[in-house]
Formats: C-alpha cells, sequence, structure tokens
C-alpha cells in the first residue's frame, strides 16, 4: 500500500496528525463503508456531508473542493500574472530606450532596504509554506504560530516601504511632470532636492566622479553651491518637448533667471561641447562667474594639461554610443535655444564649466555620462544635471511597487482572516484549502518581488 | 497504489503523505476507488495534497536567501550593463522557479495547473518581445529627427 511509503520527516509528525485526522474522521468504519461507496457515488447519498463542516454540498468530496478551489485560485494567479506584465512591458520599453535614467535614477534607491525587504518577503513565503504543512498535518498551534510569523514580515515589509517612500517624498523624487502652463506647480511635482551625485550611493560607487560633479558645479554656480544647488535643481529649465520658452508667472521668473550662454566652439575650448547653445540657470541672473568667482584653485586642479584632455575626449565618446547617432542633438531642443539671443561672451577661462567638462578624465566622466548628468541627454549637458524626463522612471517606480504594496496589503487582510479561522480551529488535514490558496497568492506576491527587487534596484 | 506513485521519480516518493499512514485504505474521504484511479497523474491519492518536508522548506529558504546574496553582490562586478541584466534576470528566475516548483507545490501538482502558468508566461513573454521589438522599429527615425534638431540648433 502507497501509504506505507513514509519519509522521515513527516513520519516525525505522526502523532499529531493521527490525533488530528481521528478527531475528525469516523476511522474505524470507513473500511467497511468503501465497499459501499461506489454506489453512493452513482445515486448521490444525502448524508456524506454531514461529516465534513466545510464541504459545500456541490462538491463530492474533500478533494473535489479541494482541487477546483486550486484550479480557481491558479487562474486568478494568471491574471494577476498578466496584469502585472504591462507594468513589466512599460519598464522594459523605456529601459530600453533610456538606459542612462534607469542609471541615474538607481543611486536614489536605497538597495539595502530593498535587499532586507526582498528577504522577508522570502522568510514570508516560508512561514506561508510552512503553515500549509501544518493544517494539512492538523497542527494547529504550529499553522497560528506560522500565520501570526507571515502576518508580521507583511507588516514589516510595509513599514520598511513607508519608509523608502517617505524618503522619496522627501526629497521630491515623485511621478510629477513639469510644471502646468498656468505656472501652478502639480501636488506630485518630480523636483529631487538633491543632485543625484550627492547621494551616498553615488559618492560611494564613483567618488572621483562625484567630486568632478561638485567642482563643475560650483565653477557653474559660483554664488555658494548650495545655494546653487537648490537653484538648479528647482529651476525648471525648459522641457525638450515644451516648443517654446517657458511660460507663467513662476516659470517666467526662472527664465529670465536663466542666462544663455553662447558658446563658441573653438580650440581652446577642447572637445566641443554637444550642442552650440547653453542655458545656466543661475539664481539672480548675474553673469556666469568665469574665473573670478570660480575658485582658481580647483579650476587649475581641473584643467590640467592637454595630455589629460585627450582621454576626456575618449571619454565623451561613449555619449554617442547612449543616444547613437545623435552625439550633436540640442541637448535642450528648440525651446531651451530660443531665449538664447542674447550675445553672451564665449569665454575660455580655465574656470569656464565647458572647458571644465573637457577636461575630465575618463574616471571622472564616464559615471557621469553613463547615468545621463553630462551628454546628449542631460538636462544641460555642460553643468551636471539630470537626464531628461528623469521623473518617468519615478512614474514607473511608484506605479510598480505600489500595486505590489498594495497586494501585500491585500495578502495582509487574508492573512488575517486565516489567523481567526485558525483560531477557531477550522482547519484540518480534511480542510486545508483556505490556507493552501492564501499561501498560493502571497508566493506569488513574492514572486514578482524577486523581479521587482533587481529590475530596480540593482541597476547596473 | 505504490507501482503507479514510482512513475514521478525519486524526491517525489514522499509524496505520499505521512498523514495517511494509520488509515486502513488511500480512500479516506468518502471518494470512490475508481474516481481516485481516474485521476492516475496525481501524486497526491489519498491525501487532498502533498505535504512539503521541513527540510526541504529550510532548504529552499536558504538557497533563495543565498541567491539574493548573490545577486547584490554580483551587481559590484562591472560585467557591462548587458551582462549584469543578464545574470540578475536569470538569478531571478532560478528564485522564481524555486519559489513555484515548490513552495506553490506546482512539481506535486496537477499538470493543468502549470499548463497554465506555462501558457500565461509565453503571452508575457510575446507581449513583451514584441513591444520591444516594435520600439526598436522606429529608432532610427528618432535618431533622423535629433539629428535635424541639433542641425537646426547650429
Amino acid at each position: 500500500m502507497s501509504q506505507s511509503i513514509e519519509t522521515p520527516g513527516v513520519s516525525g509528525e505522526q502523532p499529531a496528525a493521527e490525533t488530528k485526522l481521528n478527531a475528525v474522521r469516523p476511522g474505524p468504519a470507513e473500511g467497511a463503508e468503501r465497499a459501499e461507496e461506489p454506489e453512493r457515488h452513482d445515486t448521490p447519498a444525502p448524508a456524506p456531508h454531514g461529516e465534513h463542516p466545510f464541504l459545500q454540498h456541490h462538491f463530492d468530496t474533500p478533494k473535489h473542493q479541494f482541487e477546483a478551489g486550486k484550479l480557481g485560485i491558479w487562474l486568478f494567479l494568471v491574471t494577476e500574472i498578466l496584469f502585472f506584465a504591462g507594468l513589466f512591458c512599460a519598464y522594459s520599453v523605456y529601459r530600453s530606450m533610456h538606459p542612462q535614467i534607469f542609471v541615474w535614477a538607481h543611486y536614489y534607491l536605497d538597495t539595502n532596504l530593498g535587499a532586507i525587504n526582498t528577504g522577508v518577503l522570502i522568510l514570508s513565503s516560508l512561514t506561508a509554506a510552512w503553515a500549509v504543512r501544518s493544517a494539512q498535518l492538523g497542527q494547529r498551534t504550529h499553522l497560528i504560530l506560522n500565520v501570526v510569523i507571515t502576518i508580521g514580515c507583511a507588516v514589516t515589509f510595509m513599514a520598511i516601504k513607508y519608509v523608502e517612500y517617505s524618503a522619496k517624498f522627501e526629497h521630491g523624487l515623485l511621478w510629477g511632470g513639469r510644471p502646468t502652463a498656468a505656472g501652478t506647480a502639480p501636488k506630485y511635482r518630480f523636483d529631487p532636492h538633491e543632485p543625484v551625485w550627492e547621494t551616498h550611493s553615488f559618492a560611494t560607487k564613483h567618488p572621483e566622479a562625484a567630486s568632478a560633479a561638485r567642482k563643475l558645479f560650483a565653477a557653474a554656480h559660483p554664488e555658494g553651491h548650495d545655494r546653487g544647488a537648490a537653484t538648479h535643481q528647482r529651476t525648471p529649465v525648459a522641457p525638450p518637448s515644451s516648443g517654446g520658452p517657458p511660460s507663467g508667472s513662476a516659470s517666467a521668473a526662472a527664465a529670465a533667471a536663466s542666462l544663455p550662454l553662447h558658446a563658441a566652439p573653438s580650440a581652446s575650448l577642447g572637445p566641443p561641447a554637444p550642442g552650440g547653445e547653453v542655458a545656466l540657470a543661475v539664481a539672480d541672473g548675474v553673469a556666469l562667474p568665469p574665473g573670478s568667482a570660480a575658485p582658481g584653485s580647483s579650476a587649475a586642479a581641473l584643467a590640467p594639461s592637454a595630455a589629460a584632455r585627450a582621454p576626456s575626449a575618449a571619454a565623451l565618446a561613449p555619449s554617442a554610443a547612449i543616444r547613437s547617432p545623435a552625439a550633436n542633438a540640442p541637448p535642450l531642443g528648440p525651446g531651451a535655444a530660443s531665449p538664447a539671443p542674447a550675445p553672451a561672451t564665449a569665454r575660455s577661462s580655465p574656470g569656464d564649466p565647458i572647458s571644465l567638462v573637457g577636461s575630465l578624465t575618463q574616471a571622472e566622466a564616464l559615471p557621469l555620462l553613463q547615468a545621463g548628468i553630462l551628454g546628449p541627454s542631460a538636462l544641460d549637458p555642460n553643468v551636471p544635471s539630470r537626464p531628461r524626463n528623469a521623473h518617468i522612471f519615478f512614474g514607473i517606480y511608484f506605479f510598480m511597487t505600489g500595486l505590489h504594496g498594495v497586494h501585500v496589503l491585500a495578502g495582509l487582510l487574508v492573512w488575517v482572516w486565516i489567523l481567526t479561522r485558525a483560531l477557531r480551529g477550522h482547519f484540518g488535514p480534511k480542510y486545508f484549502g483556505p490556507v493552501d490558496y492564501a499561501a498560493l497568492y502571497w508566493h506569488l506576491v513574492d514572486v514578482i518581488w524577486i523581479y521587482l527587487f533587481p529590475l530596480l534596484y540593482l541597476i547596473h | 497504489m505504490a507501482a503507479r506513485k514510482i512513475t514521478r521519480g525519486s524526491p517525489r516518493d514522499h509524496a505520499t503523505p505521512g498523514l495517511t499512514g494509520g488509515s486502513p485504505s488511500g480512500m479516506r474521504y468518502g471518494g470512490v476507488e475508481s474516481d481516485a484511479d481516474a485521476h492516475s497523474a496525481d501524486e497526491h491519492e489519498g491525501a487532498l495534497a502533498h505535504v512539503l518536508p521541513v527540510k526541504l522548506l529550510l532548504g529552499i529558504f536558504g538557497v533563495l536567501m543565498a541567491l539574493t546574496v548573490l545577486t547584490v553582490s554580483v551587481t559590484s562586478f562591472d560585467l557591462g550593463s548587458s551582462a549584469n541584466l543578464t545574470v540578475a534576470m536569470v538569478i531571478a528566475t532560478i528564485k522564481a522557479t524555486l519559489v513555484i516548483a515548490v513552495f506553490m507545490h506546482l512539481f506535486w501538482d496537477r499538470r493543468f495547473n502549470l499548463l497554465l502558468l506555462v501558457t500565461c508566461i509565453l503571452f508575457v513573454l510575446l507581449f513583451i518581445t514584441l513591444s520591444l521589438n516594435d520600439r526598436a522599429e522606429y529608432q532610427p527615425y528618432i535618431d533622423q529627427l535629433q539629428a535635424a534638431k541639433a542641425a537646426a540648433a547650429q
């Protein structure tokens, strides 16, 4: 008889399982009943369900009911996968189009918190699977314990998500787009308060690039780095598709403040900046720095020699690879170029940010180019900035993780329901379907996070 | 019955759960013998479903945690962006397969549930692949537009 094949691990649970089985099932008579059952199947007897309080009348046996429920939950899981597939598709398409935005944005995400959350979900998957096992074996205490741990993991996951989300909110890393034409800011406006090279993640991964970006930025914003940083990051630079200068009261001030700088591509500037027109947003409309305001020492340190420029030309080459043949693409598009008729003077002093860009070494320039901080895909190609349309990443990020979080919350409620039923002793070897279905759903939520974690947090 | 079981191969042999040990036969739920035989593709005749051994649960948990550490640590090596993405996706797929096969019992489950899942995944792959192909199709036009804008700006 097949039942005699037992694994050591399972047989250890035998006594508990036995007692539960005997408690629920009228055991001894079953062998005798079996002979009658074929007839009973052909002409359904009225009574057999009386033995199983949770066997619905339209199912023949507990197994019949369990298998039907399982098919139902799998059908539901399939639709869930298709539901998330739309978001994975949006992610894939946008990443294939703008890889530098994803590189840029991942510096803002906390890999440690993401990894901890992955561990929390895997642990909860273990306890969910264990809860099913406990229910199957009729181990009520183990079942309750496992369900409680699963609920605890779900709460922990959502708490960590709360920490992550509030950090994003505090730093202006939101999904909202540009200011509206009326000048009113959208409620959830994307407005990073901190440049990416100031993030801990970027500074530890690419210290040279971070310090180079800092110096470049200081050169472009001589009034003071902090103030300049805030101004630069908050000034709405004309988006590429706006087709004209920014309008509206708030952005008009910004437009007035932005000083167009005409960078004549001369030999003294080193590698020509991609694009002829550069609009630098400067707070008070003060003329751009040159060497006067910029600390000369750092400028000298950044512009060492002609020899140092040669590798930088090579370092700029990948920017063409980032955005294929459009190496000469106008960095800001027509909208940005139009408010630039002012005859700004081209300066070739060592403190000029444009010549500083040309003097970067490969180690300094490559991370900046790959993240779209400089180069043709940057908001402003000659001053460290961010990739254009970077807020769309956060649209995708919040939608994917948010939808996943909603599923975690729904699973949390389901587990609480399972817990109440487990406390009432509903589950046993003959009836554990709800525990199994909840666990299946929970595992699917885990599987989706298994993909979300590397896709969002581990971008290289 | 026992002979039928063996067809599924080695680690699945403990698919016959120990909890049925005391019962006189596999048919414990008032089911019909012929009914059970009709489901001969099932591994879990008798019991409602396969019971996962604790060792297997803990082992899979350990492997999943180890793979998580691996996928985080491999990010610090620069293999090129596409190679890094491929490695991350391969590790994620291994993890997902373990969760689905073991934690979700699909390995011991009815094959029809597996068919549902595989069909679904095929459609997801079709959806994403076609979308990516379609996007790549228009890249030359985008490049031309960018070049034209560049020329106009200069």
